[in-house]
Protein backbone atom coordinates (compact mmCIF):
# COMPACT_ATOMS: atom_id res chain seq x y z
CA UNK A 1 0.00 0.00 0.00
CA UNK A 2 1.39 3.01 -1.13
CA UNK A 3 2.00 6.18 1.41
CA UNK A 4 -0.87 8.00 0.07
CA UNK A 5 -3.68 4.89 0.42
CA UNK A 6 -2.45 4.46 4.09
CA UNK A 7 -2.53 7.82 4.90
CA UNK A 8 -6.14 7.92 3.21
CA UNK A 9 -6.96 5.04 5.03
CA UNK A 10 -6.19 6.47 8.29
CA UNK A 11 -8.06 9.57 7.89
CA UNK A 12 -11.08 7.57 6.88
CA UNK A 13 -10.74 5.09 9.99
CA UNK A 14 -10.34 8.31 12.44
CA UNK A 15 -13.34 10.17 10.81
CA UNK A 16 -15.39 7.42 11.28
CA UNK A 17 -14.26 5.81 14.18
CA UNK A 18 -13.44 8.95 16.60
CA UNK A 19 -16.11 11.49 14.58
CA UNK A 20 -13.67 13.40 14.10
CA UNK A 21 -13.70 16.08 11.44
CA UNK A 22 -10.83 16.07 8.61
CA UNK A 23 -9.28 19.25 9.76
CA UNK A 24 -8.84 17.74 13.16
CA UNK A 25 -7.36 14.64 11.80
CA UNK A 26 -4.97 17.04 9.30
CA UNK A 27 -3.67 18.13 12.52
CA UNK A 28 -3.71 15.02 14.24
CA UNK A 29 -1.66 13.52 11.87
CA UNK A 30 1.69 14.76 11.63
CA UNK A 31 1.93 13.51 15.70
CA UNK A 32 0.57 10.27 15.02
CA UNK A 33 2.86 9.67 11.94
CA UNK A 34 5.97 10.60 14.16
CA UNK A 35 4.25 8.43 17.45
CA UNK A 36 3.85 5.06 15.18
CA UNK A 37 7.73 5.41 13.83
CA UNK A 38 8.86 6.20 17.59
CA UNK A 39 6.89 3.02 18.40
CA UNK A 40 8.40 1.42 15.10
CA UNK A 41 12.39 2.00 16.74
CA UNK A 42 11.38 1.06 20.12
CA UNK A 43 10.15 -2.66 18.63
CA UNK A 44 13.19 -2.75 16.73
CA UNK A 45 15.57 -1.45 19.92
CA UNK A 46 14.00 -4.41 21.71
CA UNK A 47 15.30 -6.73 19.62
CA UNK A 48 18.31 -5.98 21.07
CA UNK A 49 17.53 -6.97 24.33
CA UNK A 50 16.92 -10.31 23.71
CA UNK A 51 14.64 -9.97 26.43
CA UNK A 52 10.97 -11.70 25.73
CA UNK A 53 9.52 -9.45 27.79
CA UNK A 54 10.91 -6.59 26.71
CA UNK A 55 9.70 -7.56 22.54
CA UNK A 56 6.30 -8.39 24.10
CA UNK A 57 5.60 -4.84 25.65
CA UNK A 58 6.98 -3.35 22.56
CA UNK A 59 4.68 -4.99 20.87
CA UNK A 60 1.45 -4.47 22.73
CA UNK A 61 2.49 -0.46 22.42
CA UNK A 62 2.61 -0.37 18.63
CA UNK A 63 -0.34 -2.73 18.50
CA UNK A 64 -2.57 -0.09 20.29
CA UNK A 65 -1.33 2.13 18.44
CA UNK A 66 -2.12 0.58 15.02
CA UNK A 67 -4.98 0.02 15.91
CA UNK A 68 -6.56 3.08 16.83
CA UNK A 69 -5.42 4.06 13.09
CA UNK A 70 -7.77 1.54 11.83
CA UNK A 71 -4.99 -1.03 10.49
CA UNK A 72 -5.81 -4.00 11.99
CA UNK A 73 -4.25 -6.57 9.95
CA UNK A 74 -0.68 -4.81 11.11
CA UNK A 75 -2.21 -4.50 14.27
CA UNK A 76 -2.31 -8.34 14.23
CA UNK A 77 1.32 -8.67 13.23
CA UNK A 78 2.41 -6.83 15.96
CA UNK A 79 -0.16 -8.85 18.66
CA UNK A 80 1.64 -11.63 17.62
CA UNK A 81 5.10 -10.62 17.93
CA UNK A 82 3.36 -9.55 21.45
CA UNK A 83 2.28 -13.04 22.53
CA UNK A 84 5.27 -14.80 21.55
CA UNK A 85 7.38 -12.42 24.15
CA UNK A 86 4.58 -12.40 26.88
CA UNK A 87 4.92 -16.17 26.77
CA UNK A 88 8.36 -15.90 26.70
CA UNK A 89 9.12 -17.71 23.65
CA UNK A 90 12.88 -17.37 22.89
CA UNK A 91 13.18 -19.37 19.49
CA UNK A 92 11.04 -17.16 17.40
CA UNK A 93 12.11 -15.08 14.64
CA UNK A 94 11.03 -11.78 15.99
CA UNK A 95 13.37 -10.23 13.66
CA UNK A 96 11.72 -11.23 10.59
CA UNK A 97 8.15 -10.28 12.23
CA UNK A 98 9.72 -6.91 13.35
CA UNK A 99 11.09 -6.49 10.03
CA UNK A 100 8.13 -7.51 7.99
CA UNK A 101 5.83 -4.78 10.11
CA UNK A 102 8.67 -2.31 9.36
CA UNK A 103 8.24 -3.46 5.58
CA UNK A 104 4.80 -2.97 5.71
CA UNK A 105 4.37 0.53 7.60
CA UNK A 106 7.68 2.40 6.08
CA UNK A 107 5.67 4.28 3.34
CA UNK A 108 3.70 6.00 5.86
CA UNK A 109 6.96 6.68 8.75
CA UNK A 110 9.58 6.25 5.75
CA UNK B 1 -12.07 13.75 34.05
CA UNK B 2 -8.56 11.83 34.50
CA UNK B 3 -7.27 9.95 31.48
CA UNK B 4 -4.53 7.45 32.37
CA UNK B 5 -3.27 6.34 29.10
CA UNK B 6 0.89 6.57 28.28
CA UNK B 7 0.39 5.50 24.48
CA UNK B 8 0.01 8.99 22.72
CA UNK B 9 -2.32 8.16 20.43
CA UNK B 10 -5.39 6.29 22.52
CA UNK B 11 -4.09 9.05 24.62
CA UNK B 12 -5.08 12.14 21.92
CA UNK B 13 -8.06 10.07 20.66
CA UNK B 14 -9.24 9.92 24.43
CA UNK B 15 -8.97 13.59 25.13
CA UNK B 16 -10.83 14.74 21.76
CA UNK B 17 -13.97 12.46 22.50
CA UNK B 18 -14.39 13.88 26.33
CA UNK B 19 -13.03 17.33 26.00
CA UNK B 20 -16.37 18.63 24.50
CA UNK B 21 -17.88 17.42 28.25
CA UNK B 22 -15.41 18.85 30.89
CA UNK B 23 -12.17 19.26 31.41
CA UNK B 24 -9.66 16.35 31.14
CA UNK B 25 -6.43 16.02 32.80
CA UNK B 26 -3.89 12.81 31.81
CA UNK B 27 -1.53 11.44 33.64
CA UNK B 28 0.59 8.71 31.56
CA UNK B 29 1.83 6.38 34.24
CA UNK B 30 0.12 4.79 37.32
CA UNK B 31 2.74 6.55 39.62
CA UNK B 32 1.79 10.44 37.98
CA UNK B 33 -2.30 8.57 37.91
CA UNK B 34 -1.74 8.20 42.15
CA UNK B 35 -0.11 10.82 42.71
CA UNK B 36 -2.82 12.77 40.77
CA UNK B 37 -5.29 11.38 42.57
CA UNK B 38 -3.56 11.25 46.13
CA UNK B 39 -3.97 15.45 45.63
CA UNK B 40 -7.57 15.57 44.38
CA UNK B 41 -8.65 13.56 47.19
CA UNK B 42 -6.72 15.18 49.84
CA UNK B 43 -8.07 18.48 48.49
CA UNK B 44 -11.42 16.60 49.40
CA UNK B 45 -12.46 16.41 45.43
CA UNK B 46 -12.62 13.67 43.16
CA UNK B 47 -13.00 13.29 39.69
CA UNK B 48 -16.21 11.87 38.46
CA UNK B 49 -14.39 9.76 35.82
CA UNK B 50 -11.23 8.09 35.45
CA UNK B 51 -10.10 6.13 31.99
CA UNK B 52 -7.75 3.86 32.71
CA UNK B 53 -5.44 1.78 30.98
CA UNK B 54 -4.37 -1.37 32.16
CA UNK B 55 -1.26 -1.84 30.83
CA UNK B 56 0.68 1.04 31.80
CA UNK B 57 4.11 2.09 33.37
CA UNK B 58 5.49 1.51 37.44
CA UNK B 59 1.92 0.61 38.81
CA UNK B 60 -0.51 -1.24 36.37
CA UNK B 61 -4.29 -0.18 36.17
CA UNK B 62 -5.53 -2.95 38.16
CA UNK B 63 -3.09 -1.52 41.01
CA UNK B 64 -4.37 1.71 40.37
CA UNK B 65 -8.20 1.02 40.61
CA UNK B 66 -7.41 -0.50 43.67
CA UNK B 67 -6.05 2.53 45.31
CA UNK B 68 -8.48 4.72 43.75
CA UNK B 69 -11.27 2.47 46.24
CA UNK B 70 -8.96 2.19 48.70
CA UNK B 71 -9.03 6.15 49.04
CA UNK B 72 -12.74 6.26 48.55
CA UNK B 73 -13.15 3.97 51.10
CA UNK B 74 -11.08 5.55 53.64
CA UNK B 75 -12.75 8.91 53.20
CA UNK B 76 -15.92 7.35 53.13
CA UNK B 77 -17.16 8.00 49.73
CA UNK B 78 -19.51 5.67 48.42
CA UNK B 79 -22.34 5.18 46.01
CA UNK B 80 -23.18 7.97 43.12
CA UNK B 81 -20.16 9.97 45.27
CA UNK B 82 -17.64 7.34 43.70
CA UNK B 83 -15.56 7.65 40.59
CA UNK B 84 -16.84 6.28 37.86
CA UNK B 85 -13.69 3.36 36.10
CA UNK B 86 -13.90 2.70 32.86
CA UNK B 87 -10.94 0.35 32.15
CA UNK B 88 -9.63 0.99 28.91
CA UNK B 89 -7.91 -2.57 27.41
CA UNK B 90 -7.29 -4.88 24.32
CA UNK B 91 -9.99 -6.91 23.18
CA UNK B 92 -8.17 -9.99 23.94
CA UNK B 93 -7.56 -9.51 27.25
CA UNK B 94 -10.48 -11.24 29.12
CA UNK B 95 -8.90 -11.62 32.67
CA UNK B 96 -7.85 -8.62 33.18
CA UNK B 97 -11.50 -6.95 32.56
CA UNK B 98 -13.31 -9.64 34.70
CA UNK B 99 -10.26 -8.72 37.54
CA UNK B 100 -11.25 -5.05 37.57
CA UNK B 101 -14.74 -5.70 37.76
CA UNK B 102 -14.28 -8.09 40.31
CA UNK B 103 -11.31 -6.76 42.48
CA UNK B 104 -11.70 -3.22 41.44
CA UNK B 105 -15.57 -2.51 41.29
CA UNK B 106 -14.77 -0.99 38.23
CA UNK B 107 -17.81 0.74 36.06
CA UNK B 108 -17.19 -0.33 32.22
CA UNK B 109 -14.92 -1.14 30.15
CA UNK B 110 -13.82 -0.35 26.49
CA UNK B 111 -11.38 -2.28 24.02
CA UNK B 112 -9.08 -0.84 21.51
CA UNK B 113 -9.67 0.60 19.43
CA UNK B 114 -12.20 3.43 21.33
CA UNK B 115 -15.44 3.73 19.76
CA UNK B 116 -16.63 7.37 20.75
CA UNK B 117 -20.26 6.23 20.35
CA UNK B 118 -19.90 3.64 23.12
CA UNK B 119 -17.78 5.61 25.44
CA UNK B 120 -20.57 8.26 25.31
CA UNK B 121 -23.09 5.94 25.91
CA UNK B 122 -21.41 4.42 28.79
CA UNK B 123 -21.37 8.17 30.08
CA UNK B 124 -24.62 8.57 29.79
CA UNK B 125 -25.82 5.44 31.76
CA UNK B 126 -23.39 6.80 34.31
CA UNK B 127 -25.41 10.09 34.20
CA UNK B 128 -22.28 11.76 34.06
CA UNK B 129 -23.24 13.85 30.52
CA UNK B 130 -26.53 14.46 28.89
CA UNK B 131 -28.91 13.07 25.93
CA UNK B 132 -27.55 14.15 23.10
CA UNK B 133 -29.81 17.24 21.17
CA UNK B 134 -32.06 16.41 18.83
CA UNK B 135 -32.67 17.74 15.66
CA UNK B 136 -36.28 18.97 15.15
CA UNK B 137 -37.76 19.52 11.71
CA UNK B 138 -40.80 21.82 10.97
Amino acid sequence: MSARQLSDRIRHFLCEQFQLTPDQVTAMMPNFIATLSVHMANLEGSLASGDPQVIGKAGHTIKGALLNLGLTEYADLAFAIEKMGKGGDRSGDYQARVANLRRLIAPLIG
Amino acid sequence: MLIVEDEFISRTLLVEILKPYGVCHIATSGCEAVDVLDRVYASNDHYDLVCLDIMIPDIDGQEVLKKIRHMEASRGISGRQATRVIITTALEDSRNIVKAFLDGNCDAYLTKPIESDKLLSHLRFMQLIGEPAHDYSF
